[in-house]
């Protein structure tokens, strides 16, 4: 139970309604924005931390905060499982190929190419969540990993015929000319307004990312939100209360792939370049990783999940580079095994101990401070 | 015109018989129960009318309407709702979600005016939210206060049902259908219910047709008693017409001799 009774309904429906969340809202953003300068200071931490390396770690970490939070409205919300999440993810990098400034592409504006994938990501996703309306559970798994490498293949072929074998190339997307006036949008040394490096791309990333979360918070608290919750707990008592189920499972299809989907092309142009060898099947272990981490069934849960996931192997690149651990060379043999080993006793130590994940201690967090100092 | 009608209704489970060229009506405004030994095909009337399951033959008519091949949500919009005998709930949601769910149909925002929360959606979910707090506080305090922020599964036995029974009304229906109501209730809260039932119908205007095995209940507030045995409508009349009745002994004998005759 909060600590905190509330009456009104329409203060209910704010997502930030006591001056305390306001107080925390306003340093969380200022924060947000200071901590890319922070990282640009030059300064040469004890032990060679690595200071620099977080930039790459947090601008993935928001793209796929997205991924992984949609990852969970399907999933932790509405019970689907579905394999084809990462082919969204193809499917974005593919439109940002197809019609964004890339090696092959037509040279449509990078803003104009990003809601144009949710809105392909939406129809697609619908059509990727047909099966869903006849088979649940592991027959849904399987039917939908066929999407998977269909994806994997439609991106290979586009790229054999069109670009060859070396890949595809994203150029940097250049920041809209209306919003040149700002203070802060400067031009680079060449004059333009290219949106490239870890610095630039952050401040992009953040509102893209914030508005995507904030978008499928809408669409949680609302009646189809209320209907996804009903058809995984009881599907049979939500279509005898109204609920037109098979309407519901694709509209939370359709919503979850749309924001996947711009994911992958936030991701294509963000790393500039992507091939078919970039798709392995592990992604969709990796959201897995970050779905169960970060806490099944919360929005927050898929970000801190994805900020776990991509700053852990930067923490630990860092641990066992320290001379301490120089006499064991397996180390650095295996790195990436351990990097997986470390996931895997995060999962079980989650599971184990705090199975509503990272957002779980959040929320745990949250509440000690509300009700100090009583302790209860 | 009834407000339910039934004609030659039959379903076929692999050879038996569970539902027999039945016909009945329930009028407007009408407390029928539905009485019968387990087996009869009580809960198979329920859930052809309630859409979950399809006749082999026969039509269900509700205001005129064939209900036949409408799925379960087009039912319910025309105002059927229903309760089960094994209590379906949402677990995971708080007593409040649950009983908004039951405001789904009577919504019409969509996604869109949700992201943008828009003026409308919100007048909108304010209104969702009275009425099944308004559903809710029909049984006293039991399922408001704190209650409403508490998950389903935490709730007593008692209280999910009184908690499923709110969720139907929520729906705003013609008709409500509800199925062995005070199963697993002890005798205070079976009282307390059968008042309520009388309740629903004076208060609310609801038409009710309940499955009920507590003659007690029977008696306490039904206008006609429908007995089915094998499918089939071996009696129907007033309480006592009924319970008299030769045939409704005869199907009860050997089985659960009928209480309180
Ligand atoms: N889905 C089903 N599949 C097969 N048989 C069923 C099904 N539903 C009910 N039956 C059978 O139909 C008969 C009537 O069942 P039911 O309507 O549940 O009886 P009750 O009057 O006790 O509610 C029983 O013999 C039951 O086994
Ligand atoms: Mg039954």
């Amino acid at each position: 139970m909060s600590g905190k009774y509330v009456n009104d309904y329409r203060q209910d429906l704010r997502l930030f309604r006591t001056t305390p969340k306001k107080v925390l809202l306003v340093v969380g953003l200022l924060a947000a924005i200071a901590l890319p300068y922070l990282i640009q200071i030059q300064w040469t931490p004890p032990f060679g931390f690595p200071w620099k390396a977080w930039a790459k770690a947090i601008n993935l970490a928001l793209i796929w905060s997205i991924g992984a939070a949609a990852f969970n409205l399907l999933l932790g919300y509405t019970g689907q499982i579905s394999t084809a999440h990462a082919a969204f993810l193809i499917l974005g990098a593919l439109t940002g190929a197809v019609l964004g400034e890339a090696s092959a592409g037509l040279g449509w504006s990078f803003w104009l190419v990003l809601p144009l994938g949710g809105v392909v990501g939406a129809v697609i996703g619908a059509l990727v969540g047909l099966p869903a309306l006849r088979v649940r559970g592991l027959y849904l798994f399987m039917a939908t990993l066929a999407v998977h490498f269909a994806a994997i293949l439609g991106f290979k072929m586009y790229q054999v015929a069109q670009v060859g074998f070396t890949g595809v190339r994203y150029f940097p997307p250049e920041v809209p000319s209306f919003l040149h006036w700002l203070p802060f949008v400067t031009p680079d040394a060449n004059g333009q307004f290219l949106i490239q490096g870890d610095f630039r791309w952050y401040f992009v990333l953040v509102p893209i990312t914030l508005g995507c979360l904030l978008f499928m918070v809408n669409v949680l608290r609302s009646a189809e939100g209320r209907a996804f919750v009903a058809i995984r707990d009881n599907d049979v008592a939500a279509s005898l209360l109204g609920i037109n189920v098979a309407r519901t499972k694709l509209l939370a299809f359709a919503v979850s792939s749309a924001m996947v989907t711009i994911s992958g092309v936030l991701l294509s142009f963000f790393v500039t370049a992507r091939s078919d060898e970039s798709w392995s099947i592990e992604i969709i272990l990796d959201v897995a990783i970050m779905t169960v981490v970060g806490g099944f069934s919360t929005i927050v849960g898929g970000v801190f999940g994805a900020f776990f996931f991509f700053m852990t192997p930067v923490l630990f690149n860092w641990i066992r580079d320290l001379p301490l651990f120089d006499r064991f060379t397996f180390i650095d043999t295996y790195g990436s095994q351990i990097d997986l080993a470390i996931f895997g006793v995060a999962i079980v130590l989650v599971l184990v101990f705090k199975p509503e994940g990272l957002a779980g201690v959040w929320e745990d967090t949250k509440r000690y401070f509300r009700t100090w100092p009583f302790r209860y | 015109m009834p407000l339910l009608e039934t004609q030659g209704l039959t379903k076929v489970f692999g050879g038996l018989h569970a539902i027999d060229d039945l016909d009945l009506h329930i009028e407007e405004g009408e407390i029928v129960s539905v009485i019968g030994p387990n087996g009869a095909g009580k809960t198979t009337f329920f859930n052809l009318v309630s859409g979950m399951i399809q006749p082999d033959s026969g039509k269900i008519l509700f205001e005129g309407i064939d209900l036949v091949g409408l799925a379960p949500h087009q039912i319910l919009e025309l105002g059927i709702a229903r309760t089960f005998q094994n209590v379906r709930l949402f677990q995971n949601m708080t007593v409040l979600e649950n009983a908004m769910v039951g405001q789904h149909a009577r919504t019409r925002s969509g996604p869109i005016r949700a992201i943008l929360r828009t003026p409308g959606f919100r007048a909108e979910e304010e209104a969702i939210r009275r009425k099944a707090e308004e559903a809710l506080a029909f049984f006293g305090t039991r399922l408001i206060g704190y209650r409403l922020e508490q998950p389903a599964f935490v709730l007593s036995y008692a209280n999910r049902r009184r908690l499923e029974i709110a969720r139907a009304m929520a729906t705003e229906p013609k008709l409500l259908l509800l199925d062995e109501p005070t199963a697993g209730m002890n005798p205070r809260e079976t009282l307390e219910l059968t008042e309520l039932i009388a309740r629903l119908r004076d208060e609310k205007g609801f038409t009710i047709c309940l499955i009920e095995h507590d003659m007690r209940v029977v008696r306490g507030v039904s206008d006609r008693v429908i007995c089915l045995d094998y499918g089939r409508k071996i009696a129907e009349g007033t309480y006592h017409e009924v319970a008299t009745n030769e045939r409704v002994i005869e199907a009860y004998l050997g089985t659960k001799a009928v209480e309180g005759v």
